[in-house]
């Protein structure tokens, strides 16, 4: 971090600014859709999220609810189609590429798959290293030491030992290790963890959860953490969001999410979830019916209707549901707590926003 | 509950199986020496980590071998046949499909892309039942029902169905022939958690319904206590332990078994999560006498060197190759 950046951030959180701020965030994607007409995917759809140094939020979603794209548009890998992208009180939504370097420094991601987003051409040192010289840090002498430190961190060690080796000799917990040692080379303030721990073996996902979670006491680094495991979100993060067809459907402490589920799709999905138990085997699990629909055809009111076990006719099918705030920590987006107790942040969400987005090509669904 | 309780020829009787591959650093030793009974109805989960072996026990039942198996031997005995030493054209003709259909992870991506599904369904029967066309339209779209797909589905191209209901697919085409044994093999892997749920409630239906045996194979063993009524736990080619789901979940006697629940990041407690340090070892070259001693935090010098034995664990119903019950041992 230079000197600047270092002094900006150390304003922006006097100011008790957040360090990451997604406002209101809108990802639509042109899509091919039936014959020669295309059709919107809304992957996000007004999403509202901050997240402090050394905090760790969770985003919890089935594939399709729009967790990764909500990840993609937090480093502004994707340029949001409405609302905005904040880093420590400054606006990036539109800040062009060439501008978003001193961003991209401290803003990186780690990813689901140790086994492709690794490049099988190069050793483990070049790709820890190539960060640094896309950023022009430091020397070939100063890099390599950097190189080192950062595999000493993530527990590559010796790190004599794995610099000139390749991707392919390493368990997939090793790669992952590797892929974390790449994003802490700039010591990043912010951290994606998309998924890092949902392809490798359960016997090791403790392990690399553990080193996230040193690296963050030792250099304060935020992490968004997108899973699909609840599971692991509580061992991993106190706060969580869970996300169903591009919104946040309710947010709180991790814990009372599980113990206390207001959302009916939150309840859905916990009993979803098998624990260790012999119990399990004879009774049959109660689910929800059916299975998300695609974003492309988002069902109107409350989109989460259409599977709802507490669907009320006439209200959740036509008028979508307020954001209602439960107490300081904890919101809900559902009519069955519409109740005029709680304080409604805000009547409906928008109208949906039609802009497409033109930077990015439309992804086929 | 446990197979070795119950009375009576088991089902399926695996004897001392063994699959290498030939490689070039030498033969890969996928399974090393498993034996297990399963009776009629009953469910044995196989779980293990990746490189465990237990695909290539599932693949050894199915014989389903690719061409560079080194070796081949044991018994595995169904309903008095021995699968290891009939022909292949035995095997496809009798017992493939007849006598133990798969699920497999992939099944979805098994669909034919080509032909509508009732078609495919209708190829399990016709092909290999020798049913008539007409029967086998019937009984096609029973099965769908039976898998709760809408009956439009039989007209359906796999491209229009979810990866949920291409999984249902691939369990109505698996229980077409009314098989005694289905092999499940990560049947719910690549779904999401409601989707999973909803095919294990499918499974644990025709379990009670239809009398099916299965061998659910996986690495989620929270997963596998959805239906197991037997777990084996698999390391290195080998059962390290096996015994009734309440034995091994409740007093798993094995480290290996006891470092894995640890590992399970729990929903409702906040224990701290446990990691195995290390890595699973290279099945060209196995360590010596138990293979988990490498990363066991009881190891002793025996371990080292001598290969454990099944021994009895506290519990009662279950077995577990550890040193550690050994009488002596302690």
């Amino acid at each position: 971090m230079t000197e600047l950046q270092a002094a900006r951030a150390a304003t922006a959180q006097e100011r008790g600014v957040p360090m990451l701020e997604l406002r209101d965030v809108a990802m639509h994607f042109r899509a091919r859709g039936r014959g020669f007409r295309s059709t919107t995917v809304r992957a996000l759809d007004g999403v509202t999220l901050t997240l402090d140094r050394g905090e760790t939020v969770a985003i919890v979603g089935e594939s399709g609810c729009g967790k990764t794209t909500l990840g993609r548009v937090s480093l502004r890998l994707l340029r949001p189609t409405a609302g905005q992208v904040v880093f420590d009180g400054e606006d990036v939504t539109r800040t062009p590429e060439r501008r978003l370097k001193p961003f991209r420094r401290r803003a990186q991601g780690i990813f689901q798959d140790p086994f492709t987003s690794l490049d099988p051409y190069m050793t483990i040192g070049q790709i820890v290293e190539e960060p640094l010289v896309i950023h022009g840090a430091g020397a070939a002498a100063a890099r390599r030491e950097r190189v080192r430190w950062a595999l000493d961190e993530v527990r590559l060690r010796p790190a004599e030992d794995f610099v000139d080796r390749f991707p392919h000799l390493l368990s997939g917990g090793q790669r992952q290790r590797v892929g974390i040692a790449r994003a802490l080379t700039l010591t990043p303030d912010y951290m994606l963890a998309d998924e890092p721990v949902s392809m490798i073996d359960a016997s090791s996902r403790a392990e690399i959860l553990a080193l996230l979670g040193e690296l963050q006491e030792r250099h304060r680094i935020g992490y968004l953490y997108i899973t699909h495991d609840i599971a692991t979100a509580r061992h991993f993060a106190p706060t969580a969001a869970v996300m169903y067809l591009g919104r946040i459907v309710e947010q709180g402490p991790t814990r009372q999410l599980i113990s206390d589920p207001l959302h009916p799709y939150t309840k859905g999905l916990l009993n979803a979830v098998p624990e260790p138990d012999p119990a399990n085997r004879l009774a049959e699990r109660i689910v929800l019916p059916g299975e998300a629909p695609s974003p492309a055809n988002v069902p109107g009111g409350c989109r989460f209707h259409p599977r709802c076990p507490a669907f009320m006719a006439g209200l959740c099918d036509v008028v979508p549901p307020p954001i209602v705030r439960i107490d300081p920590l904890r919101s809900v987006e559902c009519h069955l707590y519409g109740d005029d107790d709680h304080q409604r942040v805000r009547e409906a969400e928008p109208p949906p926003d039609d802009t497409e987005n033109t930077a990015q090509d439309g992804e086929t669904v | 509950m446990n197979g070795r309780a119950t009375s009576g020829e088991p089902l399926l009787s695996v004897r001392g199986l063994r699959l290498s591959y030939a490689a070039e650093r030498g033969d890969v030793r996928a399974v090393d020496g498993v034996s297990f009974d399963l009776q009629a109805g009953q469910t044995l989960a196989i779980v293990g980590e990746s490189g465990s072996g237990k695909t290539s026990l599932a693949l050894a039942l199915l014989r389903l071998l690719p061409r560079n198996v080194a070796l081949l031997q044991g018994q595995a005995i169904l309903n008095g046949v021995d699968c290891l030493t009939l022909s292949d054209g035995d095997f496809r003709d009798r017992i493939r499909w007849r006598q133990i259909s798969m699920v497999f992870q992939g099944a979805a991506e098994s669909l034919n892309p080509i032909y509508k599904v009732g078609h495919q369904v209708r190829e399990v029967l016709t092909a290999r039942g020798g049913h008539s066309r007409a029967a086998a339209d019937g009984r096609a779209k029973e099965l769908l029902d039976m898998v709760r797909l809408p009956p439009e589905t039989f007209n359906r191209y796999p491209h229009e169905l979810s990866g949920g209901m291409k999984q249902r697919v691939a369990v109505a085409s698996a229980l077409a022939l009314n098989p005694p044994l289905i092999l499940l093999d990560e049947p719910t892997s690549a779904l999401d958690v409601g989707v999973q749920a909803q095919i294990m409630n499918l499974f644990k239906r025709f379990k009670a319904n239809l009398g099916v045996a299965s061998i659910f194979i996986s690495h989620d063993i929270a997963l596998a206590s959805d239906l197991a009524d037997t777990i084996g736990v698999m390391y290195a080619g080998r059962i390290v332990e096996i015994g009734s789901t309440e034995d091994v979940l409740r007093a798993p006697s094995h480290p290996y078994t006891q470092k894995l629940l640890a590992a399970i990041p729990r929903l409702r407690s906040d224990a701290p999560l446990e990691f195995i340090p290390g890595a699973p070892p290279d099945l060209s070259d196995p360590p010596s006498g138990c293979r988990f001693h490498p990363r066991c935090a009881f190891v002793m010098e025996r371990c080292r060197s001598e290969s454990p034995p099944d021994l009895p664990s506290q519990s009662g119903s279950a077995v577990a190759a550890c040193w550690l019950l050994d009488e002596g041992a302690s």
